[in-house]
């Protein structure tokens, strides 16, 4: 009795908003979820949706008559799928599934082909135990999430399945936040849908953030289904879409760019005070984002100081200020290049030979710090991908003290936040967790862009995921200076991949002797940068020529506060690895050799060029191995397949030679360019010369080869050109044209004919 | 007896303390040097590796524990080899085993915190199981200073504790496997691949307990590996068979003989409720028309092969009991046993003599002359017409009666009857029951080869395209059946695929198409280059030294290959490759090329007898490799006559 009365208190102290009559979700089930025939063009798919409805309830708890912060947000999933072939029985034969919340339920009926409808006995679904870190286990606890799962009686081809999920959650906004989870996603599934709808019902005080792209639908109001009351009212507002074929599988495809999408977020306005309900009724918001929202979220980031940042400053505006004054720096270009180099040198002394002996010092020499941006970053996906050996710096550890070192020397630093080019143009932009930041700074040559440095990248090297953004520069010479402009975009001779071949025959003529010098630039460099420097090597490069003399600065006070002693008189770098580091870089090389050909023998590499100083600056390395099968006998001749030696090429299917259904988002403008000599063996001519000649050139790219023999040596070159890093759909036959012919040469063969 | 074990118990924690202390201050760096050429690569590496096994006998047990327990205490010097490393391990738990007293303590002899993060284990094939795992992280200091690691697993009830391996995810360079029995338990051991890994037993007395002692020095690290035999093939363990103990007098048997492990096995199947009427209108059904007795069984197996979906239960005790066959008929799921079962209900409601069966699979080296749990991990159905006895197994998708998948061929089989069972073996096939027929003919085109092949497709070569079809989504289907008919060949276009019926099971699976290949055509002067055999089998299966474990094919192979060359009019044969030959006891290779005047006759013949080739035969496995591939790197020339 006791129990039932402290229950009872604490429901009369805070309750749901319970002026006006509320909304129930899932209660009304559209007509088209009662379908059981599939169109015939959706026949020989694996499953078709008939239905899909996702559905929130945004109320709000009451204290009194206060409203508390507290938002209750209960979530309604409907789905009814038709299973029309064995993979998707195997698929939906058991169903995992998740419920927040103390009323989080889950009910799935099979309709059997006759029409027969079987309810599914949920209570046989099995609560899994999940190893959630135990930090984490009260906020699970108290949000009352269950992760559970069943399988699935009776399921046979041709049923439908039906199902629905509930979940409540009370979101605080004191610790949440006021904007709800944001959004963004394809209305085409993984299966044709021939119904789908998406509904919000908002309490008074929120509005829905939305956009629909390429032709989604819009969202409306829904008069019927909302409740207007004298206190309080509930909108209704609700988006559907219906016949939406599945996803489209093609390469080169951003797929919220190339089909039907939309973007939402429910923002609460927050206002704890009794009046509140003046906030008014829910509403859309359909503006574009704010450019001062944008500014007020990322400007701070360039003012972040911490004491690594200023250790970073401090030496790197000791060094430059002496090479300013030694007259070795003369143009800004010079300056802001050094500037970008010593900060990277002192920070990768900090991180490979700083003081890792406790947990306070692995913090300070980057250990820790490199582990926070390893999380940040993997959130990003593809961009900035950790890569052999690499650390990067934290982006706003970053942002500060370049702005900061470049400040000194009375350069002025600009912030670059752009849209990431796979989620949309500037315009598409609707929340700021969809944005990113680069440095930028001006001179009179050119804009050079930044990504925080990790230990590769050259100065000013073009990074990928800024070609062809668009976003807002902002200054720093007073407040709120910003301003609209475009990110960089690449030329394909800025992105370089070449591999020249020097390639003979033993006597046995039983493998092919090859030896070949790679040389790449720009975003061609990022994939082998790594794995080329895995030696450390370059370190001692950078102790050297960055190096600040301590020594004789001793007893003066430091220019900061919080600065660390990093730098030493020592200039080299001893890696007590460096035999295993080298070793095991010739084993990755060995590895990305056989991943292209049947190798015999790795024989050497060698590093020629680092590729890390300057936007200009190759990297390149040689390397010599024997190969495997490129020679097949044919009497007194030999075959040698020479189109391999230029690598894999792309393959179109059946189905991309004649027909391209999305815009075409290359990630950018490229060349490749093989250059292949052939010592002719003693006693030998070559013949089939003829299957060597290509030449396709068009406005999206080209494919261009040529062969001659020159004394004993037959001398082939391919260049390959993506020349842009976008293209409309109806250009598609450019590149059908060229990409075909890059393959037809790699498969070429010419014959070595004894005399 | 409870106190005295309360006692040892006290003992048993001292002796861990005082170990610890002992290892404290040991700094190992002077031996990084010899460790990096032994264990290369390895971050880390256990100085030494103790698992001590002991027993107690519980004269009141608690609910959920047997009389015999066992308490397994492993103790781990590890060192890291490099500085400031994270070591992480993974202990599996389930309802009779659990993990206790984990603990880290670093080289100061002080005790670390640990993160452990402990949750169901998903296994690919078990939908629900009583599996868990535990993560255990910490991090070390400098390299060379030793953590000594710690951890105890207690298992309820002896016949549990099943295999002990001397591997793991770490390499360890002295490992000691330690059973300390006492005089009220009879416990055996089987060893298993310990050739070649010089591992020492001893025997030792201390009181009332006998030691028998494992020791081997420089263990590698557990190896993960593409097409690696399952791990109780290659790695050395000993499984313990737990006889009997003696209390108060009393002589009470364990699993003694497989008739024990039978006789449990039987009192858990007994349970199973099966209610034999509500199978009756499935079984009248089903059997209706067909004549035979082969008939009538056929349907039964078919219909739960294509209707019962696998989806397995191995909760505690469901591990070993199958679900009641009325339930598996009603919900159209179950895992082996619930097929099993169900299976031999449907035949003895359709009259015939059918009989749970346990087995183990091709994965275990075991035969029922163990009376242990680890000896089976499979069972099937046995049904006896005839006077013959044939094996079901209804997890199987496209087998056909008197027909068996390669990973229960030649396995021994544990038939149920009644208090009695029956040892049975499942009939071996060669590889001629996986035969992959092709005949291709092939015509010269302007630029490249066309022609038509007719493939046919037996045993495991066809319950594998059959498998792999029916599982894929349907509008991907034809693009998946060309691209496993032209091997991936991006060169090859197929028109005309004659798709076979899919679900055939006792004839072979014939598939027939056009083809144009592209690139397999050299031109040079007034000679033809021809390459006749693209596909070229095995040719890239050679293993280097790096790989650490055997390897296990997927399944023996009988490849029969003839491909016909119509000669252009206007042409002759210049060249044609030799013939070779080669044949060992595990596999052989036979290629030859004919002038038949117009037409040129290619036939190839591949027999892989052995699924697994073991790492000693590597060598001659390359060679033969490399053999093959210079008959294959022969091309035929044609020329024109003049």
């Amino acid at each position: 009795m006791k129990r039932e009365l402290s229950f009872g208190g604490i429901f009369l102290f805070i309750s749901i908003a319970a002026y006006s009559q509320q909304p129930v979700l899932g209660d009304k089930i559209e007509k088209e979820f009662e379908v059981t025939a599939i169109p015939d063009k959706w026949k020989n798919e694996s499953a078709v949706i008939i239905g899909q409805k996702t559905e929130y309830l945004f109320s709000r708890l009451v204290s009194g008559r206060k409203f508390t912060p507290v938002v209750r947000i209960r979530e309604y999933i409907h789905k009814r799928i038709k299973l029309q072939d064995k993979n998707a029985l195997e698929k939906f034969s058991t169903f995992y599934y998740v419920t927040m919340g103390k009323d989080g339920k889950a009910e799935y009926k099979v309709i059997k082909a006759n029409g027969k409808q079987v309810d599914i006995d949920m209570k046989s679904a099995i609560e899994e135990e999940k190893d959630i870190p135990s930090i984490y286990k009260p906020i699970y606890y108290k949000l009352g999430v269950k992760f559970l799962k069943i399988a699935i009686p009776d399921l046979e081809v041709g049923d439908i399945i039906d199902y629905n999920i509930r979940s409540t959650i009370d979101w605080d906004m004191r610790t949440e936040g006021i904007g709800f989870t944001p959004f963004i996603f394809s209305l085409a599934n993984n299966y044709p849908t021939l119904y789908q709808q998406y509904r919000f019902t908002l309490v008074d005080g929120m509005k829905v953030r939305f956009k629909a792209f390429n032709g989604a639908p819009n969202l409306k109001m829904d008069t019927k289904a909302s409740i207007f009351g004298d206190d309080l009212s509930y909108v209704a507002y609700y988006l559907q879409d219906k016949d939406r074929e599945k996803t489209i599988e093609e390469r080169w495809n951003y797929e919220l760019r190339n089909t039907p999408s939309i973007k939402f977020r429910v923002i609460m306005l927050a206002d704890n005070d009794p009046d509140s309900k003046s906030l008014g009724m829910a509403y859309v918001d359909r503006s574009f984002l704010d450019p001062e929202d944008m500014y007020k979220r990322f400007a701070g980031a360039a003012f972040y100081k911490t004491t690594t940042g200023n250790t970073l400053v401090a030496y790197t505006t000791e060094y430059i200020t002496k090479k300013r004054t030694d007259g070795v720096l003369k143009t800004d270009d010079d300056i802001i290049r050094e500037t970008y180099y010593c900060l990277r040198k002192v920070f990768l002394e900090m991180y490979y030979r700083g003081p890792v002996h406790s947990e306070l010092e692995k913090a300070m020499t980057g250990k820790k710090l490199y582990k926070k941006v390893l999380e940040q970053e993997k959130k990003g996906e593809t961009k900035k991908e950790e890569r052999e050996d690499e650390i990067r710096m934290n982006n706003i550890v970053f942002a500060t003290a370049f702005r900061m070192a470049l400040g000194a020397q009375g350069i002025p630093a600009e912030m670059f936040v752009y849209m990431p080019r796979k989620l949309g143009a500037w315009r598409d932009a609707l929340f700021l967790e969809e944005l990113d930041f680069v440095m930028k700074i001006k001179t009179r040559k050119r804009n050079y862009y930044f990504e925080a440095f990790n230990n590769f990248d050259a100065f000013a090297a073009p990074y990928e995921y800024l070609e062809g953004v668009e976003g807002y520069s902002i200054g720093y010479a007073e407040l709120n200076q910003y301003y609209r402009t475009p990110g960089p975009i690449t030329k394909f001779n800025d992105n370089l991949d070449r591999q020249e071949y020097t390639v003979s025959f033993p006597e046995s003529m039983e493998v092919t002797k090859v030896e070949r010098t790679s040389s790449y630039l720009g975003y061609e460099k990022n994939d082998r940068i790594g794995q080329a420097n895995f030696d450390r090597d370059y370190l001692n490069v950078d102790f050297q020529k960055y190096f600040v003399d301590q020594q004789k600065d001793k007893g003066k006070k430091k220019k900061e506060d919080e600065v660390m002693e990093i730098t030493s008189a020592n200039t080299k770098y001893d890696d007590p690895d460096k035999e295993d580091r080298r070793k095991k870089r010739t084993e990755l090389f060995e590895t990305d050799v056989k991943g292209e050909f049947d190798l015999d023998k790795y024989e050497n590499f060698e590093l020629i060029k680092d590729g890390r100083y300057g936007d200009s600056a190759l990297l390149q390395y040689n390397e010599r191995f024997t190969l495997k099968k490129l020679l097949s006998k044919a009497g007194r001749n030999y075959v040698f397949e020479v189109g391999k030696l230029v690598g894999g090429q792309i393959k179109l299917e059946q189905t991309e030679l004649t027909a391209r259904q999305s815009d075409i988002w290359l990630p950018f403008a490229r060349t490749i360019e093989n250059n292949i000599t052939i010592n002719i063996p003693a006693g030998y001519t070559v013949d089939g010369l003829q299957d060597l000649k290509f030449s396709v050139d068009n406005e999206s790219g080209s494919f261009v080869t040529d062969s001659k023999v020159e004394n004993d040596k037959l001398i082939i070159t391919a260049k390959k050109l993506y020349k842009k890093n976008f293209d409309k759909k109806e250009m598609w036959p450019n590149y059908v044209a060229f990409l075909e012919a890059a393959y037809k040469f790699s498969q070429a063969k010419i014959v070595l004919r004894k005399k | 007896m409870r106190s005295g074990n309360m006692n040892r118990a006290i003992n048993i924690i001292l002796f861990s303390f005082l170990s610890i202390a002992s290892f404290s201050q040991t700094d190992y760096s002077s031996q990084l040097g010899a460790w990096k050429s032994k264990f290369p690569e390895e971050e880390f590496v256990a100085a030494s590796y103790k698992t001590i096994i002991s027993f107690t006998l519980n004269a009141d047990p608690k609910p959920g524990f047997a009389k015999v327990n066992v308490l397994v205490r492993n103790e781990i010097t590890i060192v890291p080899t490099k500085d400031f490393k994270g070591f992480d391990d993974g202990l599996f738990y389930n309802d009779q085993v659990s993990i206790d007293n984990v603990k880290a303590v670093n080289p100061k002899g002080k005790e670390v915190p640990l993160q452990k993060r402990c949750g169901s284990y998903q296994s690919e094939d078990i939908f629900h199981d009583d599996s868990k795992l535990c993560t255990i992280k910490f991090k070390t200091e400098e390299k060379g200073k030793p953590f000594i690691y710690y951890y105890e697993e207690n298992y309820h009830d002896v016949k549990y504790l099943t295999s002990q391996y001397f591997h793991e995810s770490f390499p360890a360079v002295d490992r000691v496997v330690e059973f300390r029995i006492p005089s009220w338990l009879e416990l055996d051991f089987r060893e298993f691949n310990f050739s070649n890994h010089g591992i020492e037993k001893t025997t030792a007395k201390d009181g009332d307990i006998s030691k028998v002692i494992y020791n081997v020095k420089d263990v590698q690290a557990y190896s993960r590996e593409r097409s690696a035999p399952n791990h109780a093939l290659s790695y050395p363990h000993v499984i313990t068979i737990s006889k009997a103990y003696t209390e108060n007098g009393q002589r009470h048997v364990l699993f003694e003989s497989v008739k024990d492990l039978y006789a449990w096995y039987r009192s858990v199947c007994d349970s199973t409720g099966n209610d034999a009427t509500a199978l009756k209108d499935k079984v009248n059904e089903l059997t209706a028309g067909k004549k035979t007795d082969l008939e009538k069984i056929e349907s039964i197996f078919y219909w739960v092969q294509d209707n019962i979906r696998y989806i397995a239960f191995e909760d505690g005790i469901m591990g070993f009991k199958p679900d009641a066959a009325q339930n598996v008929l009603k919900k159209k799921y179950g895992d082996c046993k619930g097929k099993a079962n169900l299976l031999k209900e449907m035949l003895k409601v359709a009259g015939f003599d059918a009989r749970l069966t346990w087995i183990g699979t091709s994965d275990l080296p075991y035969d029922y002359t163990i009376p242990s749990l680890a000896v089976d991990n499979h069972m099937i159905c046995t049904v006896i017409a005839g006077g013959k006895r044939y094996f079901l197994d209804g997890t199987e998708n496209f087998i056909g009666l008197n027909d068996y998948a390669q990973r229960i061929q030649g396995k021994q089989v544990l038939i149920e009857d009644g208090k009695n069972y029956i040892i049975d073996k499942v009939p071996d096939f060669s590889a001629e029951r996986n035969k992959m027929k092709s005949i291709t003919t092939i015509n010269i085109g302007a630029d490249t080869l066309k022609g038509t092949t007719h493939v046919e497709y037996n045993g495991e070569s066809k319950a594998m395209l059959q498998g792999v079809y029916t599982s894929i989504r349907n509008e991907k289907k034809k693009d998946a059946l060309s691209s496993f008919l032209r091997h991936g060949d991006d060169n090859l276009i197929l028109t005309n695929v004659k798709e076979p019926d899919f679900k055939e099971r006792q004839k072979p699976l014939q598939v027939s198409f056009d083809f144009k290949a592209n690139n397999q055509l050299t031109k040079a002067g007034n000679e033809l280059y021809i390459v006749m055999d693209w596909n070229k089998e095995f040719s890239s299966l050679e293993f280097d030294d790096k790989r650490k474990n055997d390897y296990e094919f997927s399944n023996k192979y009988y490849l029969d290959v003839q491909t016909e060359l119509v000669i252009p009019e206007g042409y002759k044969v210049d060249y044609l490759p030799a013939a070779f030959k080669k044949s060992t006891s595990h596999y052989s290779f036979e290629g030859s090329y004919t002038n038949k005047g117009k037409s040129i006759l290619y036939k190839k013949l591949i027999v892989v007898n052995k699924p697994v080739l073991l790492r000693s035969e590597f060598e001659a496995w390359n060679k033969f490799i490399k053999e093959i591939n210079t008959f294959y790197n022969d091309q035929v020339v044609l020329v024109k006559n003049k």
